[in-house]
């Protein structure tokens, strides 16, 4: 039923909007192709099929069709574009469908002489980092399916309203609210993309869909010279939950503690190199670190570059990023940053390199991801091959490997039985 | 990718740099013939195997000089991989040039450097370099004007490019025919840094007048070695129009609108 209303949402949509793309307001309007239509749909439909290869676990192969929905309703003569994104697979279709489960966007954005409002359910990626950032508070994880080498597809898409405000050509000044809060995702005990199996029962009785854990941002951007700077400010709430053990039971209660980001980003081009920087840091309610449920204050960064090796099609990206926890407690054993921590250490980091190259006219093209979690050994490796078989139609083979060090919540290591392969096979429209 | 107008003259531009009096006046009415202060172009580019497989590529792109300086913005409309990314490129005094690209799938403006003029542009027998003209100087090649002779029923020049060592060159060597009427390149064969291999050679048709301004409205590339070709066929170009600079803005590569 819930998936008739999305549809029904969708045909009104479609009546009441209507646009353009391209530069229409330049070229013949009879030149336009299918392309230049003002109701845009394009996505992804395929299937894939998953091959665990540890013996470990109760033998499990996943053949799964998926489909990747985006409409874009775009109007030149109205100030407005309506966007639906819709995200369906396979395995949900023997379960009940919330909306939830497969809208991943529902916006729109409204444009106005001084700037433009974003409205709805969206994802919004804040800093310079490839991917990966540590001032990008606004969309939590969900890692409840494991890892993706596009980290931006793990983020839970939030309820927000954004208005940006124009600041001559290349600035812009952002102001986000966020009624609702969500922790960061995990994979329930027993699954195999689980990280951690507490000794206790976890109670949450948080109710973080109130207004009581709305959060608020604002994030200043311009480019000067070579650079493009800026930065940026948070007040919310750590994705990460805390836990307090409580009698009787006993049972672990959760909590969150609330923060505020301060966070500054540039990125600048150098020659061949792209250079990719981000710093914060964290003021929490536990300062002083004397509430051991809590998060202390947070030091954090992030520095990378990128480049394409001369005379070759080899394209190199690398970037380390990290935390320092400030009046690290190691002496007692209930502190959260310690539990979080490795090998007791108040610093962790993490390095990322990937190497890609393409052949045959861009037809094929090969991807090796790499990550190194320096104070717990952690890794993850992600070869993938593509090939473009038509413009339209892609074959792909892809892994996936971890492994590291039995240590604190390293979730390397909880996923070192889940090495796996995937053969996906999709259209793109 | 930058300055899409250019090929059609970037042969000449970029190789013939001529040293000569007569070879530079030449490269002048060559380069004067096409100098505008605005173009925008729709481009089908499609991309023959050798077995005659076909697959299409559609670009629009606007271009727009300010103090002598050059912006220019691309769209990418097909295949629908690609679509709706969107590539701005700011030429810069006495630097590198800017460049951003947003990607819809990212809805994230990306600050990128210009290191790939090797590689392939989106899969066609172009490189970046040859989609380009920046950078280049008439001082970076040494060129002889070989002969004059007919090409297509055109009268051409006929000149060898050879760029300085040193120089940052795809190629070892360029012969280009120049038409004498339209100032036109009718033909460029590329060859291996070596200068001994051609390795690729591009031929234009459908020479028009649009605007004012002369311009193959077809232009081939073929990789020899390969017989891969790319054909690049102008759809739409008008020249010296009115262009709103809100559209070489990262603000229009992020929403897709000009203020």
């Amino acid at each position: 039923m819930k998936k008739l209303s999305v549809l029904l949402i969708l045909i009104l949509i479609s009546g009441l909007l209507f646009g353009q793309d391209g530069f229409g307001d330049i070229f013949d309007s009879e030149e336009l192709d299918e392309s230049q239509k003002n109701v845009v749909l394009n996505g992804e439909i395929g299937l894939d099929y998953r091959s665990y290869l540890d013996d470990s676990w109760e033998s499990e192969r996943i053949f799964l069709p998926f489909t990747n929905l985006n409409l874009l309703f775009l109007a030149d003569s109205l100030p407005v574009e309506a966007k639906i994104g819709l995200i369906i697979e396979g395995n949900d279709l023997d379960t009940i469908l919330t909306v939830g489960d497969i809208v991943s966007e529902l916006s729109l954005r409204s444009f106005f002489s001084f700037g433009y409002l974003d409205l709805g359910l969206f994802k919004t990626e804040w800093g310079k980092g490839d991917g990966i950032h540590v001032i990008d508070p606004l969309n939590p994880l969900d890692q409840s399916n494991g890892v993706s080498s596009d980290i931006n597809e793990m983020k839970r898409s939030e309820i927000m309203a954004k208005m940006n405000f124009y600041l001559g050509d290349s600035g812009l000044f952002e102001i986000v609210y966020n009624p609702y809060f969500h922790p960061v995702e995990t994979a329930p005990p027993g699954d195999r993309w689980n990280i951690v199996v507490p000794a206790y029962t976890v109670q949450d009785n948080n109710n973080t869909e109130t207004l009581a854990f709305s959060q608020a941002a604002a994030r200043l951007t311009t480019t000067l010279g070579i650079f493009d700077l800026g930065g940026m400010y948070y007040y919310g709430y750590m994705t990460e939950p805390g836990f307090k053990l409580i009698f009787p039971g006993p049972v672990l209660d959760v909590i969150y503690t609330k923060a505020q980001l301060f966070g500054l980003e540039a990125g600048w081009a150098l020659g061949s190199f792209t250079f990719r920087t981000e710093g914060g840091y964290w003021f929490t309610e536990d300062r002083e670190s004397t509430e051991a449920q809590l998060y202390n204050d947070r030091a954090v960064w992030l520095v990378g570059f990128d480049f394409m090796i001369p005379g070759t099609s080899f394209f190199v990206s690398v970037q380390e990023f990290g935390s320092y926890v400030v009046n690290f407690d190691n002496s007692n054993p209930m502190d959260m940053d310690l539990g979080m921590s490795y090998n007791d250490n108040a610093v962790t980091n993490t390095k990322i390199a990937a190497v890609e190259s393409s052949f045959y006219q861009d037809k094929m093209k090969i991807r090796v991801a790499g990550l190194y979690l320096f104070e717990a050994n952690g890794y993850m490796v992600f070869p993938t091959y593509t090939w473009n078989i038509e413009d339209d139609l892609e074959l792909s083979l892809s892994g996936q490997a971890f492994g590291g060090d039995n240590e604190g919540s390293n979730l390397y290591y909880a996923w070192r039985d889940n090495d796996n392969i995937t053969l996906e096979l999709k259209y793109i429209f | 990718m930058k300055k899409i107008l250019s090929i059609l003259i970037f042969a000449s531009v970029l190789l013939v740099s001529l040293s000569a009096q007569t070879g530079s006046e030449i490269m002048q009415k060559v380069i004067d013939a096409q100098k505008v202060n605005s173009s925008a172009m729709d481009i089908l580019m499609t991309l023959v195997e050798k077995d005659g497989d076909t697959s299409t590529r559609r670009i629009q792109t606007l271009i727009l000089k300010e103090n002598d300086l050059t912006k220019t913005i691309t769209l990418f409309l097909e295949p629908a991989s690609v679509r709706n990314t969107r590539f701005l490129t700011v030429e810069n005094e006495g630097r590198a040039d800017d460049q951003w690209i947003f990607l819809p799938s990212l809805r994230k403006v990306k600050r990128i450097a210009a290191g790939d003029k090797d590689g392939s542009f989106m899969g066609s027998d172009f490189s970046y370099s040859d989609m380009g003209s920046s950078g280049s100087s008439v001082d970076d090649s040494i060129q002889t004007i070989l002969r004059e002779e007919k090409y297509n029923d055109h009268n051409c020049f006929v000149v060898e490019s050879i760029p300085n060592a040193g120089t940052d060159n795809n190629y070892g060597k360029y012969v280009t025919w120049v038409d004498k009427t339209y100032w036109l390149t009718l033909k460029v064969e590329f060859y291996s840094k070596a200068g001994r291999t051609q390795i690729k050679e591009l031929n234009s048709e459908n020479i028009g007048k649009e605007n004012g301004h002369w311009l193959a409205k077809k232009i081939i590339m073929e990789t020899l070695d390969s017989g891969h070709k790319t054909i690049l066929e102008i759809k739409q170009v008008k020249y010296d129009i009115p262009l709103n600079p809100g559209y070489f803005t990262t603000t229009f590569l992020e929403t897709g609108r000009a203020k």
